[in-house]
């Protein structure tokens, strides 16, 4: 499995990383993005599993990068899992809308690692 | 607007520092010990909002303690600078996100925009303080504290 994570915060992409690595999935590349650009970019050039984005970045948000991945005819079906702060619930519910598994930020390493395989379960079914 | 908001700040930071940084708020009896921020050598970070209010919130640590809060983050014996600081930044960005929905209305919503280090002859009273209300408190933390500043309008 190949894995895009963006997030504009090295720090929080490390725990990610670490928290995918220490899951039991098989992970065999992890690409990294500071933003929803960069990530976009990431993505179209590579072949990826699963996104795991942030919301609240510089240049392009996660909002506006998620919208772009579910208009694109050939990456619209990845799943996509948000790490945020957001605790509106007409924006969270606006996650779920487009397809997106949301993690609340502070997070435990095991409600990562939970949602993670929920939605890696999902990958597995198909 | 809440009446405790003080408190539903405290709160949310003390959960943010326990399950982010693994860092724990002293008791009541270990407070008058703690070590006071020596103000020349503290670093600030500091998130913006918009939309349905106004304003900063504003986290104000030793060097020691953003040291901390990184190598805890990373379960990492080393940091670099920009590892410490982007810590500093996502903790701010945490907390400010989960105090964000005090300000919600029914029909606006808060938008906080990415954290940020403050320089350091920026005071936070003048570049986010004028003609806005001001919410501010201490988390005393085993490995020092932790002074926060929310402004609003």
């Amino acid at each position: 499995m190949n894995v895009l994570v963006v997030d504009d915060c090295s720090v929080i992409r490390y725990i990610i990383i670490r928290t995918l690595k220490m899951s039991g999935l098989k992970v065999e590349e992890i690409y990294q993005a500071e933003n929803g650009a960069q990530g976009l970019h990431i993505l179209d050039k590579n072949q990826i599993d699963l996104i795991i984005i942030d919301i609240n970045m510089p240049v392009m948000d996660g909002m506006d990068m998620l919208k772009e991945i579910r208009s694109n005819r050939e990456k619209s079906h990845l799943p996509v899992m948000v790490v945020s702060t957001e605790s509106n619930e007409k924006r969270i519910k606006s996650f779920g809308r487009l397809g997106a598994e949301f993690v609340h930020k502070p997070f435990t390493p095991e409600r990562l690692r939970d949602a993670v395989l929920q939605i890696t379960g999902v990958i597995d079914e198909k | 607007m809440r009446n405790n908001f003080a408190e539903e700040i405290y709160d949310i930071a003390v959960e943010t520092f326990e399950l982010m940084c693994f860092m724990f708020p002293l008791d009541e009896d270990e407070v008058d010990d703690a070590t006071c921020l020596d103000q020349e050598d503290a670093v600030s970070a500091v998130a913006t909002f918009d939309g349905a209010a106004e304003g900063a919130m504003v986290l104000r640590v030793s060097p020691e303690l953003v040291s901390a809060i990184a190598l805890n983050m990373l379960g990492s014996d080393d940091a670099t600078i920009e590892q410490k600081q982007g810590a500093l930044c996502e903790i701010v960005n945490i907390i400010c996100g989960n105090i964000a929905p005090f300000f919600t209305t029914d029909k606006d919503i808060c938008y906080i925009r990415p954290p940020r280090i403050m320089g350091p002859g920026e005071d936070p009273d003048v570049t986010f303080g004028m003609g806005k209300k001001s919410e501010k408190l201490s988390v005393y933390l085993d490995e020092g504290l932790a002074e926060i500043t929310v402004y609003y309008a």
